[in-house]
């Protein structure tokens, strides 16, 4: 088990597209929610995923480090249907079966060779 | 003279020779070697009947073989000994098979005609039937009363119709007549029909029939038996039982469309059940089970997609990196196989951080490089792309950096050549080869594969900011900033290449400052302010240029812009704060700590490193050594001086430890800054220091080297001997040792000099950071 994957954005319950301004603001409320002398260890982690954050540049290094989600469907697809004819194809496989064509032994028809 | 080259004729082979292949090829034949014996006698053929039909029994011997090209062998037999009904018939069977009738049914009649295998009769009609349904199989050739029996069942269902009543006794024994196979298998085979008539006319009773026990003559006959059998329990609505069936049918060899439809419809349902009853896990194992099947129905790959992603979140979010490896693998399998899903690069990077969390750099590296080639194609160009230019400047220096850490940087380069062989004119891909070659240390390399992309294309911005950079490396700083001016100019819409011009000439002024060539930096830095208004660092970096100068009202000003610009980030209000420290401007350097008390919550460290700075920077240098005296006539340091400053400085750090009276890494930083002006104020959060982390080998070695600071020696070597002791038990072999050689210096009059020098002082400081 290695290091967990941790979603600075998700520390600070804002989606990926916050603003500067809202960073900001959510990482000063978790502060006063869990201020470092009765949090210490919640605190560092608000800290860090601010830190992770707050300098633009450090923002966009960090948000290449996000996992990114599959993309829901726009639009969505027609639930498959099972088939449950009988189909011709099985049919004549049915029928191929009681012939030589699924016979894979023919020792009975090597002939010897003389030279 | 000119040489004639002369012409020789094929001689042909002497008797002895041939004798020679005949035999040869004999023995090849008899050891089954029939390539061998087929290019032994091959030339011989034309001219030896005897050899010509050894050679058609050869290709024919290497029809029956697995992984001939039967079609071909059998041809080549058929056309060697045109009379020979086993190769005819063989060839019908090859063409019957993929599905060439009229071929096959003209290979039939020669065999029946000849009177071949008398399978031939009943084949004939087969085939005729698969090509008409309607004919009536009494005018075939070879066509008797038992044959017609036989295929009747299956001629009625070609038709739409009800079978024949099978299970009659009259039918069965035409059965084991005409197929040689015994009663009950005859009867199964009866059944067979019966249920497939019942499964036509959706007769619930087909499920029973089907069931029947009793084993078929061949497998392909169980396997249609099975599929039916899962046909009629989802016509009950059981579609667990009915995917059970099919996945087995599927994994005896048969993989129509049908089967395949009917397949996906019920892993969907069934992925939907495990959803419906909130079962993720139970969906999760589902679709890595099924992976592997040829699925391609978009709804339910969407599924199986949606799943393994969640899933591979969760166990990265759990650090089980190994399990989400397997799972967006798995999904990007699904992806690749179904192009209609969209792209697969989110699966890409996602590997590529479990690749690289895992330190499987090789790995991490192919998956950075299959993210790059979902990029589109053209640059530029109108296809959407979600990806900025320097996001995928990113995602090429990570490949790089992967390599690197492989401890293959030269894998990059050989992959970006490589690629390049297969598109000498993609610039992109030419920009990559030379930050692999920069990655690899090839910087003359990589300045000559820039210059040829911009020779191709001379604003090509990307290489013009490589060039930049490559130039600056070589300390052509004036060069590389008119290099980025000049992309600056050509593309102003790109705001990365003005931040890279903006911070090169930052650097470039910094530079200056530190030699005292203020008039050099100070257009650097107005060019830089321009270039990026709201970086603070310019006008903090004028500012120290003004202070310089004695003119410190205009600092003032630049100063003040830079706590304008500082919002609520620490880091420039202590800059200023130093900035006022070493002007020795008390009021200015309040005023400081009042502006951030305004603007933000400062925390523990802010105040800590206010305090430090208020006392490190207006402490007086330590004594100089005379390395021409004696040690023991080292100058002792001075007695401490208490002044404004260090009454700011401590009541700063009280407010800090106030906030976090517990935290030993606080201490510890404050002692580890002020154990070289200030050792006696360093003690008191050294003692703190080792009282809260009495089993921290580290935070003893800082308390034993304050304590030899302030010449408690004898507590200083106890100090580093418990701290020794404690790392050895702790397993820290190179801690201990490096503990007990600081206790054997603490006599040494070196020792304090040498940690008092501010250089060993700042680096003492950085490691106690890193401990933390």
């Amino acid at each position: 088990m290695t290091k967990p994957y941790s979603d600075p954005y998700a520390t600070l319950n804002l989606p990926h597209t916050a603003t500067a301004a809202e960073i900001k603001q959510a990482y000063f409320a978790l502060v006063r929610s869990y201020p470092p002398e009765r949090e210490p260890q919640m605190f560092k982690r608000i800290r860090a995923a601010y830190e992770r954050l707050r300098d633009p540049e450090q923002r966009a290094e960090t948000d290449m480090l996000l996992l990114q989600a599959w993309p829901t469907p726009a639009r969505r697809r027609r639930t498959p249907q099972p088939d449950l004819a009988l189909q011709q194809a099985d049919v004549i496989a049915a029928a191929r079966a009681l012939t030589d064509l699924v016979r894979s032994d023919w020792r009975e028809h090597y002939e010897k060779v003389k030279l | 003279m000119a040489k004639t080259r002369k012409i020789v004729a094929p001689m042909p082979l002497a008797a002895g020779a041939v004798a020679d292949r005949r035999q040869q090829g004999l023995r090849a034949f008899q050891n089954s070697r029939f390539d061998e014996a087929i290019q032994l006698w091959s030339p011989l053929a034309e001219r030896d009947q005897q050899v010509r039909a050894a050679l058609a029994e050869a290709y024919f011997r290497r029809a029956l073989k697995p992984g001939a090209d039967k079609l071909a062998d059998l041809r080549q037999a058929a056309a060697l000994a045109p009379n020979d009904a086993r190769y005819q018939y063989h060839l019908g069977m090859q063409l019957h098979q993929i599905g060439e009738l009229a071929a096959a049914i003209a290979c039939y009649r020669g065999v029946i005609e000849r009177g071949g295998p008398h399978g031939a009769a009943l084949l004939l009609a087969l085939a005729t039937l698969e090509q008409r349904a309607d004919i009536d199989l009494a005018t075939l050739p070879g066509s008797t009363p038992e044959l017609r029996a036989v295929l009747a069942p299956a001629q009625s269902l070609l038709q739409d119709r009800q079978p024949p009543e099978t299970t009659e006794g009259g039918f069965i024994v035409q059965l084991r007549r005409t197929l040689g196979i015994g009663e009950s298998a005859s009867e199964a085979v009866a059944q067979l029909w019966r249920g497939l008539g019942q499964i036509a006319a959706h007769d619930s009773e087909a499920a029973a029939t089907l069931g029947d026990p009793r084993s078929l003559p061949t497998p392909q006959l169980t396997a249609i038996r099975r599929n039916y059998i899962g046909v009629a329990a989802a016509s009950a609505g059981d579609m667990d039982t009915a995917l059970t069936l099919w996945r087995k049918v599927y994994d005896s060899g048969i993989s129509t469309t049908a089967l395949l439809d009917n397949l996906t419809a019920a892993l969907y349902d069934r992925l939907s059940a495990l959803l419906d009853a909130d079962d993720q896990a139970g969906a999760v194992e589902l679709a890595l089970q099924t992976v592997a099947l040829p699925l391609t129905n978009a709804a339910l790959n969407e599924l199986q997609v949606q799943q393994l992603d969640q899933a591979g979140h969760a166990a990265a979010i759990a650090g089980d990196w190994a399990r989400a490896i397997v799972l967006w693998t798995a999904a990007r399998q699904i992806v690749g196989a179904n192009q209609g899903l969209g792209s697969p690069r989110p699966l890409w990077h996602n590997l590529a951080l479990a690749y690289e969390a895992q330190e499987r750099w090789l790995d991490a590296a192919d998956a950075w490089r299959g993210m790059l080639r979902t990029r589109p194609r053209r640059r530029g160009g109108d296809q959407d792309d979600t990806f900025t230019e320097a996001q995928w400047a990113w995602v090429r220096k990570r490949v790089i950096e992967c390599y690197k850490h492989a401890g293959r940087p030269d894998e990059a380069v050989t992959v970006f050549r490589q690629m390049i062989k297969a598109e000498p004119n993609d610039l992109d891909l030419r920009l990559q080869l030379a930050d692999a070659l920069m990655g690899n240390g090839q910087e003359q390399a990589a300045q000559n594969e820039v210059q040829r992309i911009l020779k191709v294309d001379p604003h090509f911005a990307d290489a013009q900011a490589r060039n930049a950079i490559l130039l600056a490396a070589r300390g052509y700083l004036a060069a590389a900033e008119e290099a980025l001016r000049d992309a600056v100019e050509h593309h102003p819409e790109r705001t990365d290449l003005r931040s890279q011009l903006a911070r090169m000439l930052l650097d470039h002024a910094i530079h200056y400052v530190e030699r005292g060539f203020d008039a050099g930096a100070e257009p650097l830095l107005r060019e830089g302010q321009g270039m990026e208004p709201t970086n603070e660092q310019f006008p903090l970096n004028l500012a120290r240029v003004r202070l310089n100068q004695h003119r410190p009202d205009e600092a003032r000003t630049l100063l003040d812009q830079v706590m304008e610009l500082a919002g609520d980030r620490p880091e420039p209000y202590i800059d200023v704060f130093q900035c006022w420290v070493i002007e020795e401007d008390l009021d200015a350097a309040r005023d400081v700590i009042s502006r951030a008390e305004a603007t933000f919550t400062p925390l523990p460290d802010f105040y800590a490193q206010l305090g430090i700075l208020a006392i490190v920077e207006t402490a007086p240098p330590p004594p100089m050594i005379n390395p021409f005296l004696p040690l023991a006539a080292l100058p002792k340091q001075p007695p401490p001086v208490e002044t404004e400053w260090t009454t700011l400085g401590r009541e700063l750090l009280a407010r800090a430890v106030a906030g976090q009276p517990d935290d030993a890494r606080l201490h510890g930083r404050i002692a580890a800054g002020l154990m070289g002006p200030r050792p006696d104020i360093a003690q008191v959060h050294a003692d703190e220091v080792a009282r809260l982390a009495p089993d921290d080998p580290d935070m003893l070695i800082l308390r034993g080297v304050v304590l030899a600071m302030n010449e408690r020696k004898r507590e200083a070597k106890d100090q580093l001997r418990k701290a020794a002791n404690v790392a050895r038990k702790q397993g820290n072999r190179d801690l201990a040792a490096q503990a007990d050689a600081m206790r054997r210096e603490v006599d040494s009059p070196l020792f304090r000099a040498a940690l008092q020098m501010r250089s060993l002082v700042e680096e003492f400081d950085d490691d106690i950071d890193e401990l933390f």
